[in-house]
């Protein structure tokens, strides 16, 4: 009898052990055409239509994931908009994106059939040659629209013929000021052609006359953007190879002593400007454009927006790029282009624009009837862009799926120099050495503002 | 002969094989990461062959010069082998921008397929738009199907071409690399090998054989971050655990007094059980925020004028103090649990002795109810040592990962904004050594009576 019962408890427990198996198993069976379908182009790099008759009707859903307008007012706007077409998206983190996509391509059989993600998600999947060559999809989508040719450009990922994705949405970093601010400009400042020296004389002033430090950076949120993109392109002319030249030895003495002594103490824990700015806490401040929008939007009338100082290398930005792949595999490739064609559609772009913030990457899109705060963005946004001295910073290329350890390298520098009071020369080298050993392990060339490289970039 | 039982055995071994299966294979797989670098050299061949024989090493990374490239032809049928990277040459033939016609090879990622027979093979297709900003615009048609072959014509984007063959390549390069003074040359596949502008030099990009290394245990180390999250995670447990414990203990007894109302305490005290640590983070954060429940009440008391910041960064201790008490509402009451069934496990009649003897309540606690307690309060420890080297979502909650860090944050960081899972996994090894490490000192230094008469 003990025996029986013992078997028996011997065979649920083995039967649960399959089951718990199973799912991993399974699909193959029930799908044994498609695999076959979607190996042969994993072997000859780019899609052939010839499995289009093999895959399962238009009927079933474009699953389309996205890693923008993860916040839930941002969620139900964009869901309203792409509604309307028809489809439908889920918000995922970046991290759980990679793996997934990642997994798709290792089992053969994408779960997603769009991604839309940052340009610095693409390169983990690159490598992983998890995505589909978007080349086709582009040059279709280019007989009634026009692309900006620079953000095709970045979708190649250093490739020549392989496009990672199509450009959906750009935005940049850009300033903001309180009106009240004006006043405390240096004389003969011009809030749209600034230095950064004027800048620091600018906080110096407001710290002056009204007691308060009111410039403020977002140090907890995308400061590393800024470190990258705009004070060491500006003051070097380059973001890799002269990371620790004279001139950032010069730069970091500046920010040190002159700049972070008039910068708001809460600043380290500033996520996005938008919040202090509302609250009059900051009266001037760096961010992203989706994260100063809020303050723009609630008051057009106090604030002004004006595009980043210059340096004597020029005036660095970072443009920020966000593009939509198809994985490796996907279950309804003909489906997720045609939500692609629905996002890049002018008056689609339009309204996310207006909505949303995010700033147009075809031609045609209507300007005339923009809401005032996102009115205010467009015009810094355009002047950042246009100026005479504009020194567009890329993002990092190459560096495959470690592209964050380059924020870190950045941020390091700063916080020992500025935060903690190390010595310069002695953080720049260090982590000069960090940098370039990251660009050693990962074989990336140089990337704009830096002269293009053969080989590595090297740090002088 | 004794006939043998064999249900035991039977019984035993389904969870033998659930723990193989989903406990001890993932995790050795996991943290062999930190210690197994899989791409770290490149194994060359003598011929342009995998099954060629092996001329050498070279490691990831290293500088090589290219010498020469092959293109074999493979067949439809080795395709399915697998773990191939192949590229795709057609022969085409169309009209160049003078009207002359021209035939030649092109790789497929230029030609685009608009027609095909019905067996699926390509016949008509279209030259594909160059993005490339500074790229020629027109695409070069090569006499044989390899870049180094002789151009014999140039078509314009969007020309309509014929399709009258095609092949299946895997490139090879001969390539020549230094490695520890010596020169070593050998044949290695495309994929390896990044080729810079100048096609005849370029680097290893990834290896194809493994070998061990310290260099992701190193990384850790020298991480900015690693000493300030091994410091903390060490100071909140010296904070947490002895205070959980006296707690823990005291809470017990007053179970076991059967007082009135008895039962109620124990479900007061079992509360934060079944709250989860992110849901009891985000609470606190509520009560030490800027405007939350803590200056709200000493405002309203009159003890402060103005709200206070405590979780900045320049109040580090407060986030500490904030995390300390978070988890000590959290975790004390499993502590508890234990704490009570061992106490019900002391004979009344001991205890009713040692009352008789006229021990006082502190006599009682430290000679009689203390050391019989011994094997819960060691179970207890081990177990809460183990979870305070978890520490995760309630210093996130609390202080947002980065001004107080701990090193269950740091694996999480690593892996997920870095993408780097060898140095994840070596937080992890690192978090596993230190709970094995505790509790086998808890093991040896607070024995049981039965196992010290051993």
């Amino acid at each position: 009898m003990k025996q029986t019962f013992a078997l028996a408890l011997v065979m649920i427990l083995l039967a649960s052990l399959v089951a718990a198996c199973g799912p991993t198993e399974a699909p193959p069976e029930p799908t044994a055409a498609p695999p076959e379908a979607t190996e042969a182009p994993a072997a000859t790099e780019a899609p052939e239509p010839t499995e289009k008759p093999e895959e399962p009707p238009a009927a079933a859903e474009v699953v389309f994931f996205s890693t923008q307008f993860s916040p839930v007012e941002e969620q139900e706007k964009f869901r309203a908009i792409i509604q309307e077409g028809g489809f439908d998206f889920t918000a995922s983190e970046e991290g759980p994106l990679i793996d997934l996509v990642k997994a798709g391509k290792e089992a053969g059989q994408s779960e997603l059939d769009v991604v839309g993600a940052l340009h610095g998600t693409f390169p983990p999947l690159a490598r992983a040659d998890a995505m589909m060559n978007m080349i086709d999809v582009a040059e279709d989508l280019s007989d009634d629209r026009e692309f900006a040719a620079a953000f095709l450009d970045t979708g190649l990922l250093g490739t020549d013929d392989f496009l990672y994705y199509v450009p959906w949405m750009q935005a940049t970093y850009i300033m903001a000021a309180h009106r009240d601010a004006l006043a405390y400009l240096p004389d003969g400042a011009d809030v749209n052609a600034l230095t950064w020296e004027q800048l620091g004389d600018w906080c110096q002033n407001i710290l002056d006359e009204t007691g308060e430090p009111k410039c403020g950076l977002p140090h907890a949120g995308l400061f590393h953007r800024f470190l990258e993109g705009y004070l060491w392109p500006s003051f070097t002319g380059g973001m890799v190879s002269n990371f620790r030249s004279v001139e950032s030895v010069d730069m970091m003495e500046w920010a040190r002593d002159t700049l972070w002594p008039t910068i708001h103490p809460q600043s380290i824990s500033y996520e996005f400007m938008q919040e202090p700015l509302l609250s009059g806490e900051v009266w001037v401040a760096f961010d992203h454009t989706a994260r100063l929008i809020e303050a723009f939007n609630t008051d057009p009338d106090n604030f002004v927006a004006f595009p980043a100082p210059a340096g004597m290398a020029g005036r660095g930005f970072m443009p920020v790029i966000v593009g939509l792949g198809i994985p490796e595999g996907a279950p309804n490739p003909d489906d997720a282009k045609a939500l692609i064609e629905y996002l890049t559609r002018p008056e689609i772009q339009g309204r996310v624009l207006n909505e949303l913030g995010f700033f147009p990457v075809v031609g045609g899109v209507d300007f005339s009837d923009l809401p005032e705060g996102i009115a205010l963005e467009a015009g810094a946004v355009t002047a950042q862009a246009s100026a005479s001295d504009a020194l567009p910073a890329l993002l990092p290329v190459g560096l495959g799926e470690r592209g964050g350890e380059i924020n870190q390298i950045f941020r390091n520098a700063f916080d020992r120099i500025v935060l903690d009071g190390e010595d310069i020369a002695t953080v720049l080298e260090e982590e000069a050495a960090n940098l370039q050993a990251l660009m050693d392990e990962t074989g990336a060339p140089c990337w704009a503002p830096d002269p293009p490289s053969d080989g590595p970039c090297q740090v002088k | 002969m004794k006939k043998r039982n064999w249900t035991p055995y039977l019984l035993i071994l389904p969870s033998l094989i659930y723990l193989a299966l989903f406990f001890a294979w993932p995790m050795t797989r996991g943290l062999v990461l930190a210690i197994w670098d899989e791409e770290a050299s490149l194994s060359l061949h003598e011929q342009a062959q995998q099954n060629s024989p092996q001329t050498g090493r070279l490691p990831q990374g290293t500088q090589i010069g290219i010498l020469d490239q092959q293109g074999n032809f493979i067949q439809p049928e080795e395709l399915e082998e697998g773990n191939l990277l192949t590229e795709v040459w057609f022969l085409v033939s169309g009209e160049d921008i003078d009207g002359q016609a021209v035939t030649g090879w092109a790789s497929e990622s230029r030609i685009r397929v608009r027609e095909e027979a019905a067996d699926g093979t390509p016949v008509v297709g279209s030259v594909r738009t160059k993005l490339g900003s500074d790229a020629d615009p027109l695409t070069d048609i090569y006499a044989e199907s390899n870049e180094t072959s002789d151009v014999v014509g140039k078509l314009e984007a969007l020309t309509r071409v014929e399709i009258q063959d095609l092949v299946t390549l895997e490139v090879w390069y001969l390539i020549r690399g230094e490695e520890e003074g010596q020169t070593i040359e050998g044949w290695a596949q495309s994929r390896y090998i990044q080729v810079f502008s100048d096609e005849t030099t370029g680097r290893i990009d990834r290896g194809n054989t493994g070998e061990l290394t310290t260099k992701y245990i190193e990384k850790m180390v020298n991480d900015r971050f690693f000493a300030p999250a091994l410091r903390t995670t060490l100071l909140l447990m010296v904070i947490i655990i002895p205070v959980q414990f006296v707690l823990a203990i005291i809470m017990a007894l007053v179970i076991q007094a059967r007082l009135k109302g008895n039962s109620i305490f124990l479900y007061i005290f079992a509360i934060p059980l079944g709250v989860a640590d992110l849901a009891v983070g985000i609470v606190w954060y509520s009560i030490f925020t800027h405007f939350g429940f803590l200056n709200s009440i000493l405002q309203g008391l009159g003890l402060i004028d103005a709200p206070l910041t405590y979780l900045s960064a320049d109040t580090r201790y407060w986030i500490i103090v904030a995390v300390c008490l978070a988890e000590i509402w959290r975790a004390t009451s499993i502590v508890m649990v234990i704490v009570v069934s061992g106490l019900q496990a002391i004979s009344q009649e001991v205890l009713e002795a040692a009352e008789v003897f006229g021990a006082t309540l502190w006599q009682r606690i430290r000679h009689v109810i203390l050391p019989l307690l011994r094997p819960s309060l060691q179970v207890a420890l081990i177990l809460r040592t183990i979870l305070a080297l978890q520490v995760f979502a309630v210093v996130i909650a609390l202080g947002g990962g980065t001004v107080v860090t701990v090193l269950a944050n740091e694996t999480y960081r690593q892996y997920g904004d870095f993408r780097n899972p060898n140095v994840a996994a070596a937080y992890a090894g690192l978090i596993l050594l230190l709970s094995m490490v505790s509790a086998v000192i808890y093991l040896r230094t607070i024995r049981t009576q039965e196992e010290a008469a051993e």
